[in-house]
């Protein structure tokens, strides 16, 4: 800001040209001169570090207790039942997944018993979610029942334009490329009680996937399944009209499209009832697999994970040993710092003085 | 001395040295060789206002000089050295961080925050932090600046603004760039951040760096800031304010408002993850750490 001085005044009282004697606009603004001194720096460390090392402590045991198993069922694990010497992942690539379905049944034994809630998830690995032209490749509109044509960005999967013309419902490579092997657990020859209920976001399935008037109408004669589906979306839950069509739990999830291509996606919520009142119990269980989902073309995983969860979520232990790194190096700092400081004082007790009475008149030197 | 021979000294001097020139006058006869110099100061006074009109900067009296060099010139160059330097870390924090996303997408060109809360980034969230450290910001007081002119100095050696600082800075924001990406990667590489047991996608990874790299950055001015007024801390803690309100606001806009249908939901979802939180106490502190400790 250029200073301006004032103007000289005629004897004809001309207004003044004087900027105002504010604080803003003469820079006066009172102002709070922070000189990070170690007197304030060294508390800040220490404070930093005697808390988040009982933080990040408090947080690797949570983790610690919350309890996981994997179970990779892509190809070796998962034998036909009905091909001999086949895994699914070959008998699928045969029948050029057209119509044929595979089956295996997979045995395993908890050693703990999972207590609590205990929620099952599929997980995927090489599978790129998070590519820009899939994770444009829909069409929200759509999703919200409401009428028109599908959006171009559903492209190559907006329409079947080689067959009926119709447009598919729901459009896109997203929705086209839902996960559709089915995954249930047998504890013994038990059936482990599951629900869909609740896995997908509540605002999702209140406002963003609504179904249409007329569905049945709508999924059936006026448009097309994607050519991916083996059912159209009308049938993904027919016993349940709430979780059919758009609504489908199941589908709500799938299109929340994941951050990395590692990821795995609520299936199912055990339903704790008789047998498994306190959670999953110990024993051998086994894995019945319907196997339609193809991923070996592109050296992708499927996992099936049983997972408790803490108050926080799943089992991370990254932000636990972060909160301890964090602190140890902040107490670090301020065991070197305050030996400096101390040290410095001690050796150069008049430049410390000097420095202080500089500090306190807030002049800095060149 | 002729108007143009005046002109002549002024450009011998600034052909024959590296020097920036200035020079003040008050008479028309000055024109010229206020209009030679790199900096020319008009008096407007007795003389007439020929030569304030073609200065670059124009006193009322001879004095002011002082003040104007001493204070301003140094306040003012200072300043305009960490709007600069400061304009290219806040974008270089944010931009960079789709670079890395990029090597866990394929590098397919997907980004990792929702297109308009990029946009807004530079125009609502982090305008006005540069804006208190451009006007407001001050090392000392004029008192003391007119007492120590030696502090003139500071401005005439490029110490505030060169090569090495200019990428020091760039590479200060690569590495806030890097712990904000990586750190929040690392903590929601299992998806599970509600005790329900949901899962969430990219946009909630998305939102919650976004929201961390708002606190970094505004953050970062504090602490370049040598003084802070409270419109300073309007500034950088309203910044903060305003990207919850926005988010808050912009997450229930669809489908009422045909726009941002990815965003439903994302500020409940966001707001109610404890990792959120967790991430929220320790990763913008780790970022400035090293920070606090240089300043130190």
């Amino acid at each position: 800001m250029p200073g301006q001085g004032e103007t000289e005044e005629d004897h004809e009282q001309q207004k003044s040209k004087k900027p105002a004697d504010t604080a803003f606009k003469q820079q006066r603004l009172p102002a709070w001169q922070p000189i990070i001194t170690a007197n304030t720096a060294l508390p800040v460390f220490l404070i930093i570090g005697l808390t988040f090392i009982p933080i990040g402590i408090v947080l690797v045991i949570t983790s610690e207790r919350v309890l996981e198993h994997d179970i990779d069922y892509t190809d070796t694990n998962c034998m036909s039942t009905t091909a001999a010497n086949t895994t699914c992942a070959q008998a699928l690539e045969n029948a050029n997944y057209t119509g044929q379905t595979c089956t295996c049944r997979i045995n395993f034994a908890l050693d703990k018993s999972f207590d609590g809630d205990v929620y099952f998830y599929y997980g995927l690995i090489n599978y790129y979610q998070n590519h820009r032209r899939y994770v444009r490749s829909r069409d929200d509109n759509q999703l919200l029942g409401k009428e028109g044509a599908a959006a171009s960005e559903c492209q190559p999967f907006q329409k079947n334009s080689t067959g009926s013309g119709k447009d598919y419902a729901p459009c896109g490579a997203i929705a086209n490329s839902k996960f559709n092997d089915t995954l249930s657990l047998l504890y013994g020859s038990e059936n482990v009680s599951v629900t869909n209920v609740g896995i997908a976001w509540s605002t999702d399935k209140a406002v963003k996937f609504k179904n249409p008037d007329n569905a049945s109408n709508y999924f059936t004669s006026t448009h097309d399944k994607p050519p991916n589906w083996k059912v159209t979306a009308w049938e993904l839950d027919e016993s349940t009209s709430e979780n059919n069509g758009y609504q489908n739990e199941d589908f709500i999830v799938w299109m929340r499209t994941a951050a990395m291509p590692t990821f795995r996606k609520l299936y199912r919520k055990l339903l704790r009832n008789s047998t498994f009142q306190n959670g999953l119990p110990k024993g051998d269980y086994t894995l019945v697999v319907t196997y339609n989902y193809p991923v070996t073309s592109f050296a992708g995983r499927k996992q099936f994970i049983i997972s408790t969860t803490s108050w926080m979520g799943g089992k991370n232990p990254f932000l636990g040993w972060s909160y301890i790194a964090v602190g140890i190096v902040c107490m670090i700092t301020f065991v070197v710092f305050f030996i400096l400081h101390k040290t410095w004082k001690i050796n150069n007790p008049f430049t410390y003085q000097m420095a202080s009475i500089q500090n306190n008149q807030r002049i800095t030197t060149t | 001395v002729s108007p143009k021979q005046k002109a002549e000294v002024v450009e011998l001097i600034k052909r024959s040295t590296d020097d920036i020139t200035l020079a003040v006058g008050d008479g028309a006869n000055d024109v010229g060789m206020i209009q030679t110099a790199h900096v020319g100061v008009g008096i407007m006074g007795r003389e007439g206002v020929q030569a304030a009109c073609a200065s670059d900067y124009t006193i009322g009296q001879f004095r002011f000089l002082t003040k104007l060099l001493f204070v301003h010139g140094v306040w003012s160059y200072r300043r305009l050295c960490k709007v600069l330097l400061y304009s290219f870390y806040k974008n270089i924090c944010l931009y960079v961080m789709e670079l890395w996303f990029a090597f866990h997408n394929g590098f397919s060109g997907q980004i990792l925050f929702e297109r308009w809360t990029i946009a807004i980034y530079n125009v609502l969230f982090t305008a006005a932090p540069p804006m208190a450290l451009g006007l407001l910001d001050r090392c000392c007081s004029a008192e003391t600046m007119m007492r120590f002119p030696a502090m003139y100095k500071m401005s005439q050696n490029r110490s505030d603004f060169n090569i090495k600082v200019f990428w020091t800075w760039c590479l200060n924001a690569v590495y806030h760039s890097i712990i904000l990406y990586f750190m929040s990667y690392a903590m929601l590489r299992h998806d599970v951040a509600y005790s329900n047991g949901q899962v969430g996608d990219y946009l909630l990874l998305g939102n919650m760096i976004y929201t961390y790299v708002i606190f970094v950055v505004c953050l970062k001015a504090g602490l370049e800031s040598d003084s802070w007024t409270f419109l300073t801390h309007i500034a950088i803690w309203g910044s903060i304010a305003s990207w919850f309100l926005f988010f808050i606001i912009y997450s229930n806009i669809w489908p009422t408002i045909p726009l941002a249908p990815e965003m439903r939901g994302m500020a409940k979802y966001v707001f109610s993850s404890l990792y959120f939180w967790l991430g929220l106490l320790l990763i913008p502190i780790t970022a400035l750490l090293a920070d606090f400790i240089y300043n130190w």
